[in-house]
């Protein structure tokens, strides 16, 4: 029989034994429910046991429904304490099953599915496992698509465009979907987190690529070891969970900062003295709270290198990556200034044959293109100072960038190899500011009231402006051969510029937490970076301005 | 939870369900003892729930420097799953560790008005029984255990042990998660004609509802409970406390400690204590876990383990 029969039949027969005047009236409304046969008979059986308890009291059939018995348990009628025991007993079953419920309910796993994703934890909560996903869905127009092939470009003279201007104008207008990934994490054990990434976007070029994929053991807040595919603990904007980042592309610092690469990572966290400790990981993405660092061996990236182009230890020599950053005002109660974080990171390697990897303009033109042959060989570090400071609905965010590399040039039978230091520095400023008044931080916007037009909802509103520029090291451009058959051994003034400027505008309408839309408009100035035919050797002139709008449609869950 | 001012050495005992007012009682008097002993305060923190749960709580990394509890099986969990005590932990301390034993007993109404002697009476078709769940309750697995062995003895085969105890269980009105369940549904539920129980927990009831309300029934034969006890090495170890915990538990030995587990209602150990007690337990046959089941691990897997006797019996 299940429990709520049980219940039922128990609460009502129970109640008609123990409450004597309202017996009988009790009876009857259940008997007019007829809702369960069960209890009708039961009913029945125990009012002829009252008739025969009054009848043999000498009461007659008045006092049968007003039973003159205080407590029937103690009545001396074999059959109503036969009555009476069976209905303790299952009321005392209904308990015990309850309770039983309740205990296999706190044993049983549990399943959660919102605006993290889906969620599998074992009862004790050390056990959990965790599936999300990020789609980018984006498109990117190149404004300047009329003129192609017509004069009036910059990097043409008044007889027309120095060089062939593509068919397709200086892009191609296009949808793709940059990033489509499954990220699986979890919990195993308390103090063993997991986390992979798989990215399925036109960022993995060509099939899945495996992103992240890494155990991370957190015993101690203050000192926790990461191992497996990670991001490097360098880039600022690098580090931000990129469901949150602000613009739909990467500033230039993050190009120089290291991307993900392999190897072990101790890191920890703390929080400042007498306050409780905020960050719910120990992800840099979300750290909240007054100090942490990171210190790590890698097996060593280029600058911009892809990760899905980082799955093997090319040479012996390992990268050593570190960072701090704090928030030095949460030592204070200062209000406005506990949101302000700085943080300084760098890399030491001595990478031996790597190929340097070519760096892009926002939207994703080679704007620096590396000669074959070209290799990274010997001293390779990075510094990058980097802060923000978030206030109420107001963010401010920087980073500064300087990538020191060593370059063995390309060679040929009529140029012997050379080696260059090269010094290529970026930064960014960023501003942001909440229209609908949400707390802006590094961590994202949470709209108050997720979009929902019937209730007049509309989410939350963010407009956005960035200033960033890269700087190529003249000595990229050194000539090794002679003025008059110039060899280029590193990279061609005339096809890879010595600067870049970009300055983006663009507004964040973040629907919920898990959906947002991104509209930003990039407009970057180049230094370099194409020819003239009109001399000999061909005159390097600044590349067209490269004016982009771009969109996306986010979801991550 | 015995505290004293500014303490000196903390300990953690973690202990099943009925031993609560004993050790209340103890940790006084061992907090006495210790202070003559070596001059220091120590403070004795209780930790009381069902056996087999208390075992996996320090298994998970409570940090019990002794453990009490109702079984052996259970205080060995501690060694098969975790490795926090030697194998050989039951020999480290006299009888076993066993420094006070019990044994199950009948606890029925006033007037007895069922007429239940022995444990061929709870097998009659008129008589409710109220026990707990062997695969829920420690305490439990002792009553299936003292009636399994009784019919063993008794019909001399073990099918016949089986017809008894499927007999028994039919009887059982009420099948609580725990002994403490049981006793409310007996006691204060009014259910059933008969509590099978713990002797020290019988009479405890008698004590707490009213010895005027029910009586305690010791059948012909029963079994011998042992709660076992042991220092937790690994704990003990990082605490620094390993004197004060092997102190601990040997003092449950002395004379002292042995009658403050008589008057808990637990059978003392040392001779001297019973002789001068003895009244109050009465005289019965007494089995073993080891002479009858061969241990508590191969009793576990026999009977209580999925699929084992008790699973056989009571889904037929």
């Amino acid at each position: 029989m299940k429990n709520h029969q049980l219940l039922l039949i128990a609460a009502t027969v129970g109640g008609l034994l123990s409450v004597q005047p309202q017996m009988a009236e009790a009876a009857k409304k259940v008997s007019r429910s007829s809702k369960d046969a069960q209890i009708e008979a039961l009913v029945r059986r125990l009012e002829v046991l009252e008739q025969r308890l009054a009848i043999s009291e000498g009461k007659g059939q008045d006092s049968a429904a007003k039973p003159a018995v205080a407590n029937v348990a103690g009545a001396d009628i074999p059959a109503v304490k036969q009555l009476d025991q069976k209905v303790k007993i299952l009321e005392r079953k209904i308990e015990v099953s309850k309770e039983t419920a309740d205990a296999e309910k706190k044993a049983a796993p549990t399943f959660d599915v919102g605006p993290e994703g889906l969620k599998w934890s074992s009862a004790d909560k050390e056990y959990s496992f965790k599936l999300r996903g990020l789609i980018n869905a984006d498109s990117a127009f190149f404004l300047d698509d009329s003129v192609k092939g017509a004069a009036g470009l910059n990097n043409t003279t008044a007889a027309g465009p120095a060089n062939a201007i593509p068919i397709n104008g200086l892009g191609i207008d296009r949808f793709q979907v940059s990033r489509a990934r499954i990220i699986t994490s979890g919990t195993l054990g308390k103090y063993t987190d997991f986390l992979v990434t798989t990215e399925f976007g036109s960022l993995s070029s060509g099939g899945p690529s495996v992103f992240d994929a890494f155990v991370d053991l957190h015993y101690f807040p203050f000192a926790s070891l990461t191992a497996g595919k990670q991001k490097g603990p360098v880039g600022l904007e690098r580090l931000q969970d990129v469901s949150k980042m602000q613009f739909l592309d990467f500033a230039y610092p993050t190009q120089l900062a290291p991307n993900r690469d392999i190897g072990i990572l101790l890191h920890g966290e703390f929080a400042a003295p007498g306050r409780e400790r905020k960050s719910s990981n120990g992800q840099a993405s979300n750290f909240k709270d007054l100090f942490q660092y990171q210190a790590g061996v890698f097996n060593g990236t280029a600058d911009n290198q892809n990760p899905a182009n980082t799955t093997a230890a090319t040479y012996d020599n390992k990268e050593f990556e570190g960072r701090i950053f704090a928030h030095p005002f949460q030592l204070t109660d200062i209000d406005a200034l506990q949101g302000l974080g700085l943080g300084l990171a760098g890399t030491y390697g001595q990478p031996k044959g790597l190929t340097p990897v070519n760096l892009q303009s926002p939207a994703q033109n080679v704007i620096v293109s590396y000669i074959t042959g070209t290799a990274l060989n010997g001293d390779h570090h990075r510094l990058l100072p980097q802060g923000y400071w978030y206030y109420g609905p107001f963010g401010l965010f920087t980073e500064y960038a300087i990538s020191w590399q060593t370059l063995t040039s390309a060679s040929s039978t009529a140029v012997k190899q050379q080696t260059i230091n090269q010094q290529n520095t970026a930064w960014q400023v960023a501003a942001s500011y909440v229209l609908t008044g949400e707390d802006n931080t590094y961590q994202g916007v949470k709209p108050r009231k997720p979009f929902d037009p019937y209730k007049g909802d509309w989410g939350a509103l963010q407009f956005l402006a960035r200033w960033d520029e890269l700087g190529v090291d003249k000595n990229t451009f050194t000539n090794i051969g002679t003025v008059k058959t110039p060899f280029y051994g590193f990279a061609n003034p005339a096809g890879s510029v010595k600067n870049a400027t970009s300055w983006t505008v663009g507004f964040n309408w973040y629907l919920n937490n898990n959906i947002k839309l991104v509209a930003d408009y990039e407009q970057t100035y180049f230094k370099g970076g194409a020819a003239s035919t009109l001399g000999s050797p061909s005159p390097v002139m600044n590349r067209p301005i490269e004016r982009v709008f771009f969109t996306r449609f986010q979801v991550a869950f | 939870m015995v505290t004293a001012q500014a303490a000196d050495v903390q300990l953690l005992n973690v202990s099943y369900d009925p031993t609560r007012e004993l050790y209340q009682d103890y940790n006084v008097a061992f907090a006495k003892h210790w202070k003559e002993l070596t001059g220091k305060n120590i403070e004795i923190q209780q930790s009381h729930g069902g056996s087999g749960k208390q075992a996996r709580a320090v298994i998970d990394g409570l940090d019990a420097d002794v453990v009490t509890l109702a079984l052996a099986y259970d205080v060995d969990q501690l060694y098969q799953k975790a490795k926090l005590i030697p194998e050989d932990w039951q020999s480290r301390l006299p009888n076993n560790s066993a420094p006070y034993t019990s044994t199950v007993v009948f606890l029925v109404r006033a007037g007895n008005p069922k007429g239940i002697k022995d444990w061929d009476d709870l097998v009659k078709p008129d008589i409710s029984v109220v026990t707990p769940n062997p695969k829920t309750s420690g305490g439990a697995r002792w009553n299936y255990l003292a009636a399994y062995g009784y019919a063993l003895k008794k019909l001399g085969s073990e099918a016949a042990a089986k017809d008894y105890l499927k007999k028994l269980y039919k009887n059982v009105a009420v099948l609580d998660t725990g002994a403490r369940g049981a006793t409310v549904s007996f006691v204060e539920r009014e259910i059933g004609d008969v509590l099978i129980a713990w002797e020290n927990e019988a009479y405890l009831s008698l004590q707490e509802y009213g010895a005027s309300k029910y009586e305690v029934i010791v059948p012909s034969v029963s079994i011998l409970a042992e709660p076992t006890v042991t220092w937790v090495d690994k704990v003990v170890s990082k605490h620094g406390t390993t004197q004060a915990a092997k102190e601990y538990l040997q003092y449950l030995y002395s004379k002292e400690g042995q009658e403050i587990a008589v008057k808990n209602f637990y059978r003392p150990r040392d001779p001297e204590i019973l002789a001068k007690f003895g009244k109050q337990f009465k005289n019965l046959s007494l089995f073993t876990i080891d002479e009858v089941y061969g241990g508590w691990n191969k009793a576990h897997n026999t009977h209580f383990a999925d699929g084992g006797v008790f699973d056989q019996i009571y889904s037929q």
